[in-house]
């Protein structure tokens, strides 16, 4: 077959053209680290690591939302263990009181006025709050849900944070279910200890005996009540741990996926830019001695 | 022995003298585009002397070493040739508009948004929460608006390099333009082909060979534009025709021009009396780009504002927010509520008040002017709270963050629209490195009949110079015989 030497140029220009390209390519990856450009480089891993960086910033958020569920968990939980202490030395001065041969009617209204102080401390737990928000007010955004005397003004909701472990986590408990008192069905801490100061200010006496008993019990079933929030409450905290340390290893793993899907395989590169170097050589060198070559170089 | 043989030696020299014309002509045109290699066509003369040897040699004509087949393929080659570049081009505008960097793009912003209404459901009454939800939304919707207007740009470009819109009769802009001029100058070729053909002289004074040559490369050049057929008639002329539509035929052009509009994809390419022509080359590959690439990117991005603004416009028409305005659908917002109602989230440019999905939504997104306003209009909590009242529920934007990660959301609809431009790039790349391979080996076997060789050229001439020094001993040997005939006589 004829070779003109039209197509002897132009197939020796592509040839040196295609070599040059495959090496701005690896020239490409070398110098940005990345072993795509373009998503037409390779459309599969670009497409998965749109998807790779997306769920990493998924789990940042969890995390984030995790750390905030915590720090509402330990406030949470740090107060109904104080208010815990408080029912406690409540519960202690009533017994106090039911011991008929100790008591006289000064000693009675000192315990009153103790009880007292306990009730102010017990409405200073049910008012507190993360950052502006108070956190046993339910969902009710209230600065302040429980008035001076234990009346409850939030709702019986319960704040919940996602924190990518199913379904939303809840990070404290409404004061009702918490305290008593409201819809729960149960008689309010607070009534109880107003009810014990009343019995105590009323100084010894067949009634108050009889009243500090029925006060004991309700006391009882507001501790019992309060325990049981604790319990749910550390559960939560244990679910919220999980949850963040699958986070932190899922953002590991993806993370070290998307590096190997993006990034330059260094030694490959190299390797091949070697290769292609030598092959472009190789074509110069053909195309250098192949050119001025013909027939009419011979003729004198 | 007589002076015929002085004639015989003449006409050798004369024969040789064209050989070596040829060659030279040959040579001088080795890089000419759509030269075809000269021959000389010589024929014996048939013996009437009494010796019974031949009366020498006569040239016939010099012709071209052409084969119809060859460049029968190599047009077809051209053609898709052109259209695989084009198609490249075009995918390489559309794909400018999907960046893949870490950290940019539609992809890392969809992000943030569901970052943001994950922040603001652990606290939906802060204002800062709500801020950046907005804030959020806003570049979502700036990001498909720029995205739209980018693609839209590349249409309108494309639009531009192909011309001749609604210009009918004229010789046109841009590629249809260029198309015109050609169809042009072969039928003119035409007529001076048959002129010549017929017995006359060529108006340009062109031989018939440069003629072809002429006509043969403008040819190839209409088959790279728009993808032709050519067949060669008795008289030289040649008839063009492009998916049975006859553009050329003897010294009749049928113009091509734009029709239709790129707002209904409904561009094409038709002769001036009407033949919509099936476009190939690079008229063709622009005419897909405007009708059908583009518009399917568009109509992907389209999805993905519809699928972002109707998940979360019905969510917070569906909520409540934080200071309890409750959303128009939500139950809060049941008569005897008569308050107002929280505002759409995402509405169809800047003075509308509602969303409507549908073609060349993504253009016009953005996030509702009342709610950039005032951020603590998004709905927070669950539809069931209690109008008026404020709440730190968070449900509903619990709902809105994991929208991001429910499937076929706007997430899953961008990474298959990229992994779709990735694809379709790699794709017309491909075909693009195929049809180079096709129209390279195409364009070597048209060659090896057509083409120029430097060494063949070489050894004609050499041979051609040797014979012309035997004919002139020839015509030496004959003289001094002569001669020595008449001394003798003498």
């Amino acid at each position: 077959m004829r070779i003109s030497d039209l197509t002897l140029r132009d197939e020796m220009s592509g040839t040196l053209d295609s070599a040059q390209s495959t090496i701005n390519q690896l020239d490409a990856q070398l110098s940005s680290g990345s072993a795509f450009q373009q998503a037409s480089d390779n459309p599969i891993a670009v497409s998965d690591s749109i998807g790779y960086q997306r769920q990493i910033t998924q789990q940042a958020a969890n995390s984030s939302n995790a750390t905030t569920a915590q720090a509402w968990l330990g406030i949470a939980g740090s107060t109904i263990n104080q208010a815990m202490t408080t029912m406690q030395s409540a519960r202690t001065l009533v017994l106090q009181g039911l011991n008929s041969g100790a008591n006289n009617a000064q000693s009675y209204s000192e315990m009153a006025q103790q009880v007292q102080g306990l009730l102010t401390q017990m409405v200073g737990y049910g008012n507190t709050s993360y950052g502006t928000t108070a956190i046993f007010a339910g969902t009710a955004a209230v600065a302040q849900p429980y008035s001076s005397t234990g009346a409850y003004s939030g709702n019986s909701q319960t704040f919940t944070i996602d924190v990518g472990s199913g379904s939303p986590v809840p990070v404290s408990v409404p004061g009702d279910q918490l305290f008593g008192g409201g819809t729960s069905g149960t008689q309010s801490v607070f009534t109880t200890l107003q009810n014990i100061v009343t019995d105590l200010q009323a100084g010894p006496g067949a009634s108050s005996y009889a009243g500090l008993q029925s006060d004991l019990n309700a006391l009882d079933g507001n501790i019992s009540q309060a325990e049981t929030a604790a319990t749910t409450l550390g559960q939560a905290s244990q679910q919220v741990t999980t949850a963040s340390s699958a986070a932190s290893a899922t953002t590991l793993q993806v993370q070290t996926i998307l590096t190997s899907t993006m990034s330059t395989d260094l030694p490959s590169v190299t390797t091949a830019l070697q290769t292609d170097m030598t092959n472009y050589q190789a074509a110069l060198y053909a195309v250098s001695q192949a050119v001025p070559e013909t027939l009419a170089q011979f003729i004198k | 022995m007589s002076d015929l043989t002085l004639q015989i030696a003449a006409s050798g020299i004369e024969a040789e003298q064209a050989q070596l014309d040829t060659a030279s002509n040959n040579l001088a045109n080795i890089s000419t585009p759509g030269y075809a290699r000269e021959v000389v066509n010589q024929t014996d003369i048939n013996a009437i002397g009494e010796s019974g040897a031949g009366d020498g040699v006569l040239i016939n004509s010099v012709s071209e070493d052409s084969s119809a087949l060859y460049d029968q393929l190599n047009l077809a080659a051209q053609g898709q040739l052109s259209q695989t570049n084009e198609s490249v081009a075009i995918q390489n505008l559309a794909q400018n508009s999907f960046p893949i960097t870490t950290g940019t793009g539609l992809s890392s912003q969809l992000s943030s948004l569901w970052s943001a209404f994950s922040t603001l459901a652990t606290e939906p009454g802060s204002g800062a929460a709500q801020q950046s939800v907005v804030q959020g939304a806003s570049s979502v919707a700036g990001t498909l608006n720029s995205m739209s207007s980018q693609l839209t740009s590349v249409s309108g470009q494309l639009q531009n390099d192909l011309g001749d819109i609604g210009t009918k009769g004229s010789v046109g802009t841009g590629y249809v333009g260029q198309a015109n001029q050609l169809i042009t100058q072969i039928a003119q070729i035409n007529g001076q082909l048959a002129g010549l053909s017929a017995g006359g002289s060529s108006s340009g004074g062109l031989d018939a060979n440069t003629l072809s040559d002429e006509q043969r490369n403008a040819a190839a050049t209409l088959a790279g534009l728009i993808g032709v057929k050519t067949t060669t008639e008795a008289d030289g002329t040649m008839t063009v025709s492009s998916g049975g539509i006859q553009l050329v035929s003897g010294t009749v052009a049928n113009e091509v021009q734009t029709t239709g509009f790129a707002g209904n994809a409904t561009l094409a390419v038709e002769t001036t009396n009407g033949n919509v022509i099936p476009a190939g080359g690079t008229i063709g590959a622009l005419l897909t780009g405007v009708n059908t690439t583009i518009p399917n990117y568009q109509s992907s991005l389209d999805s993905i504002a519809d699928s972002l603004a109707t998940s979360l416009n019905s969510l917070q028409g569906g909520g409540v927010s934080a200071a309890g305005i409750p959303g128009a659908s939500s139950a809060a917002a049941a008569p005897p509520y008569a308050g107002s109602v929280l505002p759409s989230i995402f509405v169809n440019g800047g003075s509308a008040t509602t969303y409507t999905a549908g073609a060349g939504s993504a253009a016009t997104i953005t996030v509702n002017p009342t709610l950039a306003a005032s951020p603590s209009l998004i709905a927070t909590a669950a539809g069931s709270a209690t109008a008026g009242a404020a709440t730190i529920d968070p449900t509903t934007a619990q709902a809105m963050a994991k929208l991001g990660s429910s499937s076929n959301g706007p997430d899953d609809l961008y990474q298959t629209l990229v992994a779709l431009v990735g694809t379709q790039t790699a794709q017309a790349q491909d075909s693009q490195t195929s049809s180079q391979a096709l129209a390279d080996s195409t364009a070597a076997q048209q060659s090896s009949v057509e083409g120029v060789n430097t060494n063949e050229e070489t050894v004609n001439m050499l041979a051609a110079q040797q014979n012309y020094q035997a004919l002139a001993s020839v015509i030496s040997s004959t003289t001094t015989a002569l001669q020595s005939l008449l001394t003798a006589v003498n």
